[in-house]
């Protein structure tokens, strides 16, 4: 079975993400058991081009496609941050402030050009999304 | 004044390209080739598609040939391929490339995670395309 799938009415930013997500399980095969075990709605909204993702961690795989209703964790920034978060270098599973990658998405954060909303309540979830999208 | 898509509008993007210190720099560490396909449009004069093959190394562009064959231009790592008035729209700088994948206007063939940690590169490319002096085979 599939670990990533895609429904048939993902957008073109699901396609990409999820393509992004499978090459870095293909490549890492030890980042497979971040979807595994876990249960979660997560949307990605890239405002500028106006396109909101839904991915659902379903237990035993990962199913990209439209937003979902409720997530637990929306994410919010414009196309070229979207970039940079998966460009980050992690520490702990957060973009590590000891680079300035990871400084710049922090001061992103703090003037709210990135809003993750549940990040509070959901922080495994977030540390999974993370692991799973960085490139770096 | 060179007219896009041609050979001569390539010649004069592989200069532009060896000669920029940004994309040097972005791309120092970047191997391998990428192929962009122009698709045919004929009520815009592209009758068919047009591959163009790059072969880039190190911050430099080692080879490029105009109007490769398709099973040609496939072999390339990375292929990128969108109509010919989606390119207008790249070159003319109205159209962010990566925007443009995100919303499906331009196909990515190959490894994303290689352009995804090499955005900077691929964005110099594109303002390259862009200072090319430029006239559109369609406006001819």
């Amino acid at each position: 079975m599939e670990l990533v799938v895609t429904t048939p009415d993902t957008p073109p930013l699901g396609q990409m993400i999820a393509d992004l997500v499978r090459s870095n399980i293909e490549s890492d095969p030890r980042r497979a058991h971040l979807v595994h075990g876990v249960a979660g709605r997560i949307n990605i909204n890239a405002t500028d081009v106006e396109s909101e993702i839904g991915l659902l961690f379903t237990g035993t795989g990962l199913r990209v496609g439209p937003a979902l209703p409720a997530p637990d964790l929306e994410v919010v920034c414009d196309s070229g941050t979207l970039m940079e978060l998966a460009n980050v270098r992690l520490r702990l599973g957060r973009p590590d402030p000891m680079t300035p990658e990871g400084r710049a998405i922090l001061t992103k954060m703090m003037h709210k050009q990135l809003v993750v909303h549940g990040m509070m309540t959901h922080p495994k979830l977030l540390t999974r999304l993370q692991k799973l999208f960085t490139v770096a | 004044m060179p007219v896009f898509p041609s050979q001569e509008w390539l010649t004069e993007y592989v200069d532009l390209i060896n000669g920029s210190k940004e994309y040097e720099e972005a791309a120092s560490s970047w191997e391998g080739d990428l192929s962009y396909v122009f698709e045919r449009e004929p009520d815009k004069k592209v009758p068919d598609d047009v591959w163009v093959w790059i072969d880039l190394w190190h911050g430099k562009c080692r080879d490029a040939k105009f109007g490769v064959a398709q099973e040609e231009g496939e072999k390339a790592r990375f292929i990128i391929r969108a109509p010919y008035s989606r390119w207008k729209e790249v070159i003319r700088k109205e159209l962010d490339p990566i925007k443009g994948m995100m919303q499906g206007k331009l196909k990515l063939k190959g490894d994303l995670p290689t352009i995804v940690r090499y955005v900077k590169a691929a964005n110099e490319l594109v303002n390259i395309a862009g200072s090319v002096p430029t006239k559109f085979v369609d406006e001819s």
